[in-house]
């Protein structure tokens, strides 16, 4: 894209999300999406961090350019998994966005004092989904400018 | 004066007889007649005989040598001798001397003639002829012969009988004014104008102290009596002579028996001349009757004061008239009248007019038990009726029977007796009706009252707890209890509430509440008053009440939190239902079969529907599950917010929102903004064919607001308007109104949440008004 200064790679996203339901229609929306990119996928917790310090079959796996977190996680839970994101010297320039189906007051300032980058609720309406999604694919990767590894 | 006038006499007697003497020598002659005068005797001289019965007295010549003793006629008329009777010896007359006198009157004759003296005199008692005695004085002249022997003797007897008899009586009486004077109890002293005393009785030695004889011819001044005494006394004494009256002064002496007090009244004594010579006091020592008098004013005082400032109105009366005869000021000060208006008043002028006709029988009553207290009712001046209790006691006053009565106003005491009666019985009442068990117990801790609801619902007679203590009439435990709190009662003067399990003697279980009080007698002890109220129901009640609220509360919370979890978790899959069948339709309509695509569109539809259920569902669980904030809101604001929210809908349906200012009101801003957005949404939805116009309004009604939501939609049968904020509850196909029937119920919730109501005012196809009443932010003055 004309704006995106660094459309010459592929962006990595991990997705730390246990319902395939939405793992799928996030994948089929990323991949409708203009921005080249390259979905992980971790489906709790403990999944989630071991991608992020490349443990078990992990350590191969590239350092993602932006991790897209649901709470609602079996084995530990998002706070867990951004508390750990957000205290990690290496980690915690990595933007993360909640993405989650809770629309309490309570988990949104939670996750804000746990220094989420952003709080969306899944909206219920594919539509609206589809907008979402293209809206974080938007202001993250094309309209913010990334740290560089 | 008589001794001067006797001398006198005398003297012109003895001259009389010196010179008829000298007569009846120069010219003798001898008489002799029936008459038994004696021959050759001077007494035959004729013109000495005319003497002789001038002067009456009885002359006589005596022969000294002869012894032969002759009288002029004057004896037998003077002694009434008759002529026979006498004899010229003078033996005769020897005989008649009365025998005491005898021997003077013989004595100083003889020793007269012995002495050569010419001259005789005695004074002697003489025989009468009737046997009694004249006082006579008897003369007589010697003559003697050339050789010097006495031979003849001349002499007059003059019988002084008054005189003597006078000068008797005279002493006699004198006699007697002297035993008198020197024996009076006063003392009597004579002055001269120089005050000095020229007598002064016996009396003045026991009053001074000073010998009588010491005072004669002393002032008092030079007697050294008090100057301020003499000074008043010789004023007094002055006056006497000054003004000739008698004067009367009272003083205080110190005599040697101490003080005395004087009464002296001096009178002036006058001459013959009537001038007045010398003043006569007589003092008197009314010490006594002085002290008496004064016991007896004091006494009468102290009677009087008695009687006057009796701080009860007393008063006397005549007890046959019944006339006032005297009131005291108590008396004037109770009954309103004046002494005069008494004065003139009787008894019955006091009494109630129906009591009058008793009036005669108390009297009475009066006179037959005269100390009885009895009860009457007076009448005083101003009308009021008083009650009096009566002492009464028969006195004589001023010479007339009456009776000397105490009146004791006793209204106050008998009201207050009334008072104390009634109240008595209330209290008696109020506790034997009472439901309460109720008692008294002394300081010791033994019941001194129990009302009869206690003795009912313990089974007990009134005898078998009075005087016990709780430990003789209970278990030891409950006892312990009981009496441990009594004494908190006592020891902290406060009254306590406990709740206590006791067993009723059935053995069943009883919560009693307990309300223990201290109460002071008169004698300073503190009793413990109690009450019990057998409260074993409500806490039965209580308890379920309290088990079933505490349920019905987890209920709620766990509906709503059901209800919340239920459209929260509900939305996960949701998303999936809604989500995939918005893909399928997205990347499959119209390559499938015509069935396919209408089946795709009713998935579609129905996970719509359903999202916005569930939206609805967990707004109106969040109204109740999420705390509110109540605070005072501008409704103004709260309707803004609302119509920017649903603008949308407004733009969409061309409507008109018509608005007045909107008060202020104690309301959650968002709930608030909530009702609105609901009311104007329902409003626009129901709308009629004409283009929406919704009016707000408010109006004021007490301390609320009501305001109104007024619509030109198609309204709504008063059947169904009850019904309409039911959730669920639809009135109208889904087909013709979208909705879940979830809104009506949400701003119904939300208004009884604010301690409102919500209600509707419509006909069908005249549109609707939905009014809420919410509370003022501020009161809201008139």
């Amino acid at each position: 894209m004309k704006h995106a200064p660094n459309t010459t790679r592929s962006i990595e996203i991990l997705l730390i999300e246990d319902n395939p339901g939405d793992v799928r229609l996030t994948r089929e929306v990323l991949s409708e999406g203009k921005i080249l990119n390259q979905l992980h996928v971790a489906i709790d917790g403990v999944q989630g961090l071991d991608y992020l310090y490349r443990r078990e079959h992990f350590h191969e796996a590239p350092r993602p350019d932006l991790v897209l977190l649901d709470l609602n996680l079996p084995r530990k839970d998002g706070f867990e998994v951004l508390a750990a994101i957000k205290e990690d010297n290496d980690l915690k320039s990595i933007p993360v966005v909640v993405l989650t189906s809770s629309s309490a007051d309570r988990d949104v300032l939670n996750s804000y004092e746990l220094h989420a980058n952003c709080y969306i609720t899944k909206p219920v309406d594919l539509d609206q989904f589809i907008e979402v999604i293209r809206s974080i694919e938007h202001f993250w990767l094309t309209i913010v400018h990334l740290p560089t590894q | 004066m008589m001794d001067g006038l006797l001398i006198g006499i005398g003297l012109f007697a003895g001259g009389v007889l010196a010179g008829a003497a000298g007569m009846v020598l120069l010219r003798r002659k001898q008489r002799k007649d029936a008459s038994g005068w004696a021959g050759d005797s001077l007494l035959d001289d004729e013109t000495l005989m005319l003497v002789a019965r001038a002067t009456n007295d009885a002359l006589w010549d005596l022969d000294l040598r002869t012894n032969e003793l002759h009288w002029s006629e004057q004896l037998s008329h003077n002694f009434g001798y008759e002529e026979g009777d006498l004899r010229t010896v003078l033996d005769w007359w020897t005989v008649r001397v009365h025998p005491e006198d005898r021997e003077h009157a013989e004595g100083t004759l003889n020793e007269a003639i012995a002495a050569g003296r010419a001259n005789w005199s005695a004074e002697y008692r003489f025989l009468r002829a009737d046997g009694s005695y004249a006082d006579v004085i008897d003369r007589g002249h010697t003559m003697y012969d050339a050789a010097g022997r006495a031979v003849r003797m001349i002499g007059a007897m003059i019988d002084v009988t008054p005189l003597r008899e006078a000068e008797r009586a005279l002493h006699r009486k004198e006699q007697q004014f002297v035993t008198l004077v020197e024996n009076a109890p006063d003392v009597i002293a004579r002055f001269d104008r120089d005050l000095r005393h020229l007598y002064v009785n016996k009396a003045v030695e026991r009053a001074t102290g000073i010998p009588a004889e010491d005072f004669i011819g002393k002032t008092n001044r030079e007697l050294g009596m008090p100057r301020e005494l003499v000074d008043r006394w010789e004023a007094a004494m002055r006056n006497v002579f000054e003004t000739e009256a008698k004067q009367e002064i009272e003083f205080e002496f110190d005599g040697p028996e101490g003080q005395l007090h004087m009464m002296a009244l001096a009178v002036p004594e006058r001459n013959e001349r009537g001038e007045v010579t010398s003043a006569l006091s007589i003092v008197r020592d009314i010490t006594e009757f002085h002290r008496a008098q004064e016991a007896s004013r004091k006494s009468e005082e102290r009677y009087r004061t008695l009687f006057e400032s009796n701080p009860h109105p007393m008063w006397v009366f005549d007890v046959e008239t019944l006339k006032f005869l005297a009131v005291n000021e108590a008396a004037v000060r109770k009954y309103g009248y004046t002494r005069e208006e008494f004065s003139s008043m009787t008894i019955k002028d006091i009494r109630p007019l129906e009591d009058v006709p008793e009036l005669a029988n108390d009297v009475e009553m009066l006179e037959q038990n005269p100390h009885d207290l009895d009860v009457w009712r007076h009448r005083l001046k101003d009308g009021t009726l008083i009650d009096v209790e009566i002492t009464s006691n028969r006195i004589t006053f001023e010479d007339r029977p009456a009776a000397l009565v105490l009146a004791h106003d006793v209204t106050e005491r008998l009201r207050a007796e009334r008072a104390l009666r009634e109240s008595e019985q209330r209290f008696a009442t109020f506790m034997n009706n009472n439901p309460a068990v109720a008692w008294i117990k002394d300081a010791d801790g033994c019941y001194a009252y129990v009302n009869p609801t206690l003795c009912c619902e313990y089974q007990v007679s009134e005898e078998e707890v009075i005087g016990h203590t709780d430990h003789e009439l209970l278990p030891e435990r409950v006892a312990d209890v009981l009496r441990a709190n009594d004494e908190t009662v006592i020891a902290s003067g406060e009254p306590i509430e406990t709740i206590e399990a006791i067993s009723n003697p059935d053995g069943t279980d009883h919560i009693w509440l307990i309300y223990k009080f201290p109460i002071e007698n008169s004698r300073g002890e503190t009793l413990v008053g109690g009450l019990g109220l057998d409260i074993t129901e409500q806490k039965q009640n209580e308890q379920a009440l309290r088990e079933y609220a505490e349920a019905l509360e987890r209920s709620n919370r766990d509906l709503e939190q059901f209800a919340y979890v239920a459209s929260h978790d509900l939305q996960e899959p949701l998303r999936m239902v809604s989500s995939y069948t918005s893909m399928l339709a997205k990347r499959y309509k119209g390559q499938l079969d015509a069935d396919a695509d209408e089946f795709i569109e009713y998935a579609v539809g129905g996970a719509t529907r359903m999202q916005r259920l569930i939206q609805d569902l967990l707004s109106y669980s969040r109204i109740g599950s999420h705390g509110i904030e109540i605070t005072a809101t501008d409704a103004d604001e709260a309707l803004d917010t609302a119509i920017q929210n649903i603008s949308e809908t407004i733009n969409e349906h061309g409507a008109t929102v018509q608005r007045q200012p909107l008060p202020r009101v104690k309301a959650d801003h968002g709930q608030l903004v909530q009702l609105f957005q609901n009311l104007l949404t329902n409003s626009i939805k129901f709308r009629g064919d004409t283009p929406p116009c919704v009016q707000v309004f408010a109006e004021q009604r007490d301390n609320d607001w009501v305001i109104s939501v007024r619509d030109n939609g198609v309204g709504i049968d008063p059947e169904y308007q009850e019904q309409i904020f039911v959730i669920f509850r639809r009135l109208h196909s889904r087909e013709k109104y979208a909705g879940t029937g979830i809104g009506l119920a949400l701003c119904k919730r939300i208004v009884e949440r604010h301690g409102g109501r919500i209600w509707v005012e419509s006909a069908a196809g005249r549109g609707s008004t939905f009014r809420f009443t919410i509370p003022a932010a501020e009161e809201i003055s008139p």
